[in-house]
């Protein structure tokens, strides 16, 4: 277990660890090649590409697919699959602007208790977001179930739950304190920068430091053996799809904030084929194993930017879908294992 | 003796936990015939046939697939263009509404196959990227006014609508691929190597089976049953939408999983499908004789316990068969 290292054995892994990895240096970073290239073609073809603005625009963009991807290479590092990460976005903001908006302090100046309660209000958002993630969790490991039938399951239950908390009409959140949070800066940088490079941050620390990731990407790789050295399978799957919900909850309630007003019925939909499409990118194999999370990362920046370049050069959003399949299948092509 | 009569036992058992899928579903429609008022009338089953026999195409499709080990996402989409395809052409000369779609479906299953098997992309991967594309494409053929003419009328209507006997043609339709999928993965050489790959993928290979030439085969198979589930949903409906078709593949995928065909690969059987497609066409159907108000929102709660009930039984009852 790697809990009873010691210090110098830890260092002896790293080191292999960089070592192997030197070969594969090439290949994994075939993907920041075909990045810079991405950008370097639109600085030359798009108007105002290389401007603060589409930065600042991009990024705030990229934020919800951003978090999710992070917790769905997690969740893929493990052998699974989470379809129900849209529904658990509309779920969390969903409860979370029902429950903001009860109170009058709702539009009332910033004050300690609104930010209090806005706090609450949130953290009801991630505990129903973490209600879904310990549903998948308990039911793919306890019961056996395949992970995408469970998740599709969560998904059809989420956003109708969602639906039925905010009824027939989207809830708008305009004028009230809530959207200030989703325009909120921090010395200049948006309050979703702040977050995505807080969220990655965390993420790189729990995939390269933690022994969680270890039993992850072990359960993972090879389930039957996790379970006889000993790992908690229950407990380690259950912890993964509650950190993937949790992370989308994030992003649902930033996502209300930014936009806001909460439509139940299309907050998050479809983000699970991008933020799959993110970790396909980013090199994080289907069938378990290591997490990469700087690939995931790379790979949903790189599924935002066709987006945005879509949209900026004024291409129809019918081919953008075409040019998001093309770029996946190259991504994925370059940097297989040959 | 003694030893005959456990032996016996044991294998009853053995079939019954084999028979979760069937079980569920009787369990289903005793409920559903003695509870739900008019889930017997002859219109009521007729109008689940029609229903289930468009998804269940694509569940067959779906099963060779997952039986090979692999997964399609991108039947859906395929569907979709096939629909879109089946209306353009319905004008066109005789059986060019068949045709084309189907060498389209074909087309498609093939760039899978030639994805999964020749640039080697994971199969979740390349069709996911095809699901992406095809939908991206179907956009792009309807045009500005994202609506296209219909085929009401003509005698590519009567697939969906036209029955002999009292059963319509889309079952009886989906009853004879299901008995030639049947035939096919039981008695000829293909449906033993599609077994084979999804079991041990390097031991076929090392056998000597053709594997790439398998997988090429059955994603060419799965793309062919998109298409004629997507021909039998234009000729249903009438007029085509692009996004017509969305999130058909998790319904496929949800009938092959529930009818005990395990997402591992070679285990379990292609008939059994019509179990999986039967209970998922059941459901919704109970749901909206049972509620008097047409919300969705609560239809889609309700589908979504009854289908986890449905699940947790089959994971009680397969629980030891699975494990021997």
């Amino acid at each position: 277990m790697p809990d009873s290292d010691t210090p110098a054995k830890l260092l002896a892994s790293a080191n292999m660890q960089h070592a192997t990895g030197g070969m594969s240096f090439v290949k994994a970073h075939s993907m920041p090649f075909f990045f810079l290239a991405l950008i370097v073609l639109n600085s030359i073809f798009t108007p105002s590409f290389l401007s603060i603005d589409t930065l600042d625009n991009t990024l705030r963009q990229a934020f919800p697919m951003m978090l999710v991807a992070l917790g769905m290479t997690m969740v893929i590092s493990s052998g699974g699959i989470d379809i129900s990460v849209g529904a658990i976005m509309a779920v969390s903001a969903a409860v979370t602007a029902r429950i903001f908006a009860l109170s009058v302090l709702a539009t009332t100046p910033v004050s300690v208790l609104l930010i209090l309660w806005m706090a609450c209000a949130i953290c009801c958002g991630l505990l129903a977001a973490g209600v879904c993630g310990l549903l998948n969790g308990m039911l793919i490991s306890k019961f056996k179930i395949q992970p995408i039938i469970v998740t599709l399951i969560v998904m059809f239950v989420a956003r109708s739950v969602a639906q039925m908390i905010l009824g027939e009409l989207p809830l708008s959140l305009m004028g009230t304190r809530f959207e200030d949070l989703g325009r909120l800066r921090i010395l200049g940088a948006p309050i979703q920068v702040l977050i995505m490079i807080g969220a990655v941050a965390a993420m790189l620390f729990i995939a390269k430091k933690t022994v969680f990731a270890r039993r992850v990407e072990a359960i993972g790789e090879n389930r039957r053996a996790a379970r006889l050295v000993g790992i908690n399978i229950f407990r380690v799957t259950v912890g993964v799809y509650v950190l993937c919900a949790v992370l989308c909850a994030i992003a649902g309630v930033m996502e209300a904030a930014r936009g806001g007003r909460v439509d139940a019925g299309r907050l998050g939909m479809f983000i699970e084929l991008d933020a799959i499409a993110a970790v396909a990118i980013g090199g994080t194999a289907f069938s378990g194993g290591r997490a990469r999370i700087l690939g995931t990362v790379f790979g949903a920046v790189l599924v935002q930017l066709v987006t945005v370049i879509v949209n900026m050069n004024d291409i129809s959003y019918h081919y953008s879908l075409i040019l998001k399949a093309v770029v996946l299948v190259t991504a994925v092509w370059a940097q297989k294992d040959k | 003796m003694k030893a005959d009569a456990t032996s016996i036992k044991s294998h009853a058992a053995s079939w019954i936990r084999s028979q979760g899928p069937l079980i569920t579903l009787v369990v289903l429609l005793i409920f559903a015939v003695m509870r739900v008022p008019g889930f017997r009338s002859a219109v009521n089953i007729t109008n689940i046939g029609k229903q289930v026999s468009m998804t269940g195409v694509l569940a067959i499709g779906m099963a060779f697939v997952i039986l090979s080990g692999g997964i399609d996402l991108s039947v859906g989409s395929i569907a979709a263009l096939a629909a879109l395809l089946a209306a353009r052409c319905s004008g066109e000369f005789f059986l060019a509404p068949i045709l084309i779609p189907l060498a389209a479906g074909v087309t498609a299953g093939a760039m899978n196959g030639v994805l999964i098997t020749r640039v080697k992309i994971p199969p979740f991967t390349a069709t996911l990227a095809m699901m992406l594309g095809v939908r991206g494409l179907v956009f792009i053929l309807a045009g500005k006014t994202a609506v296209v003419s219909g085929v009401s009328g003509q005698w590519f209507s009567k697939i969906a609508w036209g029955k002999w006997m009292g059963v319509p043609y889309a079952a009886m339709i989906f009853a004879g691929i299901l008995g030639v999928a049947i035939v096919i993965s039981r008695y000829t050489g293909f449906g033993r190597s599609v077994y084979a790959v999804g079991g041990n993928e390097e031991a076929a290979n090392m056998m000597g089976l053709r594997v790439t030439r398998c997988k090429m085969k059955v994603y060419m198979i799965s793309g062919a049953c998109a298409a004629i589930g997507g021909m039998m949903l234009a000729s249903r409906v009438t007029s085509v939408r692009p996004d017509i078709a969305v999130g058909w593949e998790l319904t496929a995928i949800a009938a092959v999983v529930i009818s005990g065909i395990s997402l591992v690969g070679g285990i379990g059987k292609i008939g059994h499908v019509l179990y999986g497609v039967l209970i998922l066409g059941v459901i919704p159907n109970i749901i909206n004789r049972l509620t008097e108000r047409q919300t969705t929102y609560a239809n889609h709660l309700i589908t979504g316990m009854l289908l986890l009930a449905v699940v947790l039984i089959q994971s009680r009852i397969a629980k030891k068969h699975n494990t021997h």
